[in-house]
């Protein structure tokens, strides 16, 4: 593709539909990793989970937005049960044994096994014949603005992630429950003390953040099928977005970034194969995260 | 290549030759791994990712006409070169980023090799056709022959990971992995040992990431995945964190999963891989919930005795069944264990020596000045306390002479050198080393190897004289053990040898932790509140220890509350309020201005 003006316009249009899937799913990752501490890596399953029911409900007649809804619903269901019948258990069980650290690798083992076990029996029960699924029931149109083609489904998709965004940080910023979140985020404990049912925000922060995936999921999924493997580059996407948005509770500087890594990516194309796109962009992951052995957040006491 | 192990083997075909090497490269993954993470404590998500520098140094280097031999080792080198970058980033990082930065690598490496495909050759999805690669020679045509290879680089990785766990320099890995800086504290430089782990433990991974390219013919992305780091990091926790044989276990295991559900289950294939998955991924939730120590734990009964025959000792006796409270120890003059400095405990106290000379320190925490040019002696062979309210910044002192924190202005010197700005590895080989107020002891060790990992100059904590002089470390190995056993009798706790530090009670871990101040051999020992926390009787055992401690010639500054302690031990007090010292001298003498016993107490 050619650097003419048309074109810049045309990716940074492409890349604000990418950047509202990319923000949505940061902010989900990012609620959920920040107030409940949890390295969530099984946060793939609510998104897959979410596209592959949509798909069968749409397939079966079911309109587009009451699929939407329900996979919101049964993501939110996935992550909630997950905090409830496998972290919270198992950090009860063995949180005497080694502190933070060991809780936190004890859900990153175990959030990984949960994803090998859910992506495989959806590849046994849900996609049989290993073709995928496709959502059904949604009628994709070119949509012209200005000279700049999209496709109604990209309008959509990036309405949706938009004002998920936006509702989130209303719940965060002017609700009671928000406070009550943000406070827990802050401080378990003193919540706790002051009368805030922490165990009930964690469930609350799971379902909130899972609905989120799985309403994004859709989409995403619309765009092209969903495959039982399908949640693994987002939730690495997610995890970037968060991961570079900080750990704030604040929506707004999450999106911030996701908004600017769509752009990024969509603009790259005019200067970099399409191949190396992932490449580029867990290569950008991999040297912040590094770069935090020698500035700022992540560094140890040198010890 | 027929050698004997291969005829052995003739009843099986080839298929399940294929399997067999499959486990053992497995268990070349797990095994290092499992030195890594269950022994040296240090997370990587990517073992698999080493792999594919292996896998695709030996791909590449057979298309070019190259033997397996030349690209092992490079593999090898690569990936140890790899480990130890990834080693160096690892050292300043939490957890959580680590978490990150090796997730991000695991999914680049694999990405690369697309990228670095042979352009004349061109496939997309990675190197293809690695057939027939000769090994110094001999053509690898079947399953079969190279199962001698797999068998070999198996049985060298595990010798050598074992060798590296169970011998004092996997005391100290053991010690890195339970407390970073208590072992740092005590002398030993944990730079150099996790870098040495990360890159050996990386190189292996290397071997059997080129062995894997050999038995499945391509060098693919597919096969380095995160999802085959998952199934090695599967094998480790299912085996057992901090044993190398369940690791053996679990790649058997989770290797024959496949053929179980194919053949006996009499699943179709591609659905038995499916099943496989599902297997090892529930197995990985199942064992972290009920059984977080794996199938074998480490330490376990049944290799305990193995390892013993290995470290060419006597196994273990089993902890005796100790009653519900260990009583306090009786005050009684047990052995000093003769210090390897001889002739200094025999050294009489030279009035007015000074081991350790502070002057002028400064420190301020953002805008608070915590400590406002103080000056302190250390008398050599005398007691010296720090004292003062809450906040008048004397624990501050103490880390600024013990190096745990860095003066903004002041020097430090021990012994004619200036230690100020000195690691805590490098103050101990000087000969000062520090206690801790709330003990730190290694909580998964035993209280012996607690004792024997401080002892210095032990020739089984270099990775080369490991290999190299057995014999020599057998014997320091054995005197070590000797040390550790009779300063755990000189501080009453030889009862207690074979109990892991976390099931000590806290009177009990302040005496082991006395004992493994002083296996250090340091001359000048700074001990954080040695008798805050614990009870009457245990206290006046310490005070008596502390007192024997100064008998032998031994400098000793202490940082305590309570008074009565003081009287009792400290030959030179400092009083200090308010970031600096306002008196110093006999306690007694110091007691009687009432400004300072007011301060002190409150109230004259």
């Amino acid at each position: 593709m050619n650097f003419t003006a048309h074109n810049v316009l045309q990716l940074l249009a492409n890349g604000a539909v990418l950047g509202a899937f990319y923000a949505a799913i940061g902010c989900s990752f990012s609620l959920i990793l920040t107030v409940t501490g949890r390295f969530h890596m099984a946060w793939a399953m609510s998104f897959t989970v979410a596209a592959f029911l949509a798909a069968s409900l749409t397939e079966n007649g079911v309109s587009f937005w009451l699929a939407l809804l329900a996979a919101g619903i049964a993501a939110a269901g996935v992550g909630v049960a997950i905090e409830r019948l496998i972290y919270r258990p198992l950090l009860a069980a063995g949180g005497a044994a080694g502190g933070a650290a060991s809780a936190l690798l004890t859900v990153v083992v175990a959030s990984l096994g949960i994803v090998i076990v859910g992506q495989n029996l959806i590849s046994l029960f849900w996609a049989p014949d290993g073709l995928g699924k496709s959502i059904a029931n949604i009628d994709v149109k070119p949509v012209d603005l200005g000279g700049i083609a999209l496709t109604s489904l990209d309008i959509t998709a990036f309405t949706i992630n938009v004002a998920m965004i936006a509702a989130l940080f209303l719940i965060l910023r002017r609700t009671k429950l928000g406070r009550n979140i943000r406070a827990t985020s802050v401080n378990a404990d003193m919540a706790r003390v002051v009368g805030i049912d922490t165990k009930r925000i964690f469930l609350i922060v799971f379902g909130i953040g899972s609905f989120i995936a799985g309403v994004a999921a859709v989409p995403y999924a619309a765009k092209t099928v969903a495959v039982p493997e399908m949640g693994f580059i987002p939730v690495l996407y997610a995890l970037l977005v968060a991961f570079l948005g900080g750990f704030r509770n604040n929506p707004l500087q999450t999106a911030a970034v996701g908004f600017g890594i769509g752009i990024l990516e969509a603009e790259a194309s005019l200067l970099v194969d399409l191949q190396y796109t992932q490449l580029v962009v867990y290569s950008v992951l991999f040297i912040f995260a590094a770069s935090r052995a020698f500035v700022g957040g992540g560094r140890t006491a040198l010890a | 290549m027929t050698s004997s192990i291969v005829t052995s083997f003739a009843f099986l075909g080839e298929t399940d030759i294929s399997y067999i090497n499959l486990a053992l490269i497995y268990a070349i993954y797990a095994v290092s791994l499992n030195l890594l993470l269950g022994y040296a404590g240090q997370v990587t998500l990517a073992p698999a990712a080493f792999g594919a520098i292996g896998g695709y140094s030996v791909a590449r280097l057979f298309l070019d006409g190259n033997g397996l031999e030349v690209g092992l080792l490079v593999g090898f080198s690569v990936a140890l070169v790899f480990g130890v970058l990834i080693g160096i980033i690892a050292l300043r990082l939490t957890l959580i980023w680590l978490v990150v930065l090796t997730l991000a690598f695991s999914t680049i490496v694999p990405q690369v090799i697309i990228v670095l495909r042979k352009p004349d050759l061109g496939q997309v999805g990675g190197l293809t056709n690695i057939v027939d690669v000769p090994f110094f020679g001999h053509v690898l045509r079947d399953p079969s022959d190279l199962l001698p290879v797999t068998l070999a680089f198996a049985a060298i990785v595990f010798l050598v990971c074992l060798r590296m766990g169970e011998s004092p320099y996997g005391r100290v890995l053991r010690a890195v992995r339970d407390d970073t800086t208590a072992i740092q504290t005590l002398g030993k430089n944990t730079f150099r040992y996790k870098l040495q782990v990360f890159g050996l433990t990386s190189g292996m991974a290397g071997i059997a990431g080129g062995l894997i390219v050999v038995q499945s013919t391509v060098a693919a992305p597919g096969t380095f995945s995160f999802d085959a780091s998952l199934a090695i990091f599967a094998i480790v926790v299912i085996g057992g964190m901090g044993n190398l044989y369940g690791s053996l276990l679990g790649a058997a295991l989770i290797t024959a999963a496949t053929p179980f559900f194919q053949n006996v289950l009499g699943i179709d294939p591609l659905k038995a891989t499916l099943w496989q998955l599902i297997a090892y991924g529930a197995a990985l939730i199942i064992v972290i919930r009920l059984r977080p120590q794996g199938l074998l734990p480490a330490g376990s009964r049944y290799t305990r005795d193995l390892i013993a025959r290995v470290r060419g000792t006597r196994p273990a006796p089993e902890p005796p069944d100790r009653g519900p409270a260990m009583q306090a120890p009786s005050v009684r003059p047990p052995a000093m264990p003769a210090s390897r400095n001889g002739g200094q405990s025999a050294r009489p106290v030279l009035d007015g020596e000074i081991a350790v000379r502070a002057r002028g320190l400064e420190k301020s925490f953002g805008g608070v000045r915590a400590v406002q040019g103080v000056d302190i002696d250390l008398k050599r062979g005398a007691v010296t306390a720090l004292v003062g309210p809450n906040g008048a910044g004397k624990t501050t002192v103490f880390n600024l002479i013990a190096g745990a924190l860095r003066p903004d202005a002041g020097s430090v010197v021990l012994d004619d050198v200036e230690i100020a700005g000195k690691r805590p590895d490098e103050i101990a080989a000087l000969g000062m080393v520090r206690s801790f107020q709330d003990v730190r002891l290694f909580p998964q060790m035993t209280a012996r190897d607690n004792v024997a990992v401080a002892v210095p100059g032990q020739p089984g904590e270099s990775l080369a004289r490991l290999f190299a002089a057995p014999a020599a470390v057998g014997r320091g190995e054995r005197a070590a053990l000797e040390m550790a056993d009779e300063w755990l009798e000189f501080v009453g706790m030889s009862g207690a040898a074979t109990t892991p530090a976390a099931a000590l009670s806290y009177g009990e871990q302040k005496l082991v932790s006395l004992a493994r101040v002083l296996a250090t051999d340091a001359q000048v020992i700074l001990l954080d509140e040695p008798a805050s926390g614990i009870e009457g009787s245990w206290v006046q055992a310490m005070l008596d220890l502390i007192d024997r401690v100064r008998d032998q010639g031994r400098t000793v500054c202490i940082v305590e509350h309570n008074m009565h302690v003081i009287e009792q031990i400290a030959d030179v007090t400092y009083f200090m309020e308010s970031g600096r010292v306002v008196a110093s001298g006999d306690v007694g003498e110091l007691l009687k201005d009432n400004h300072l016993a007011e301060v002190y107490f409150g109230t004259v």
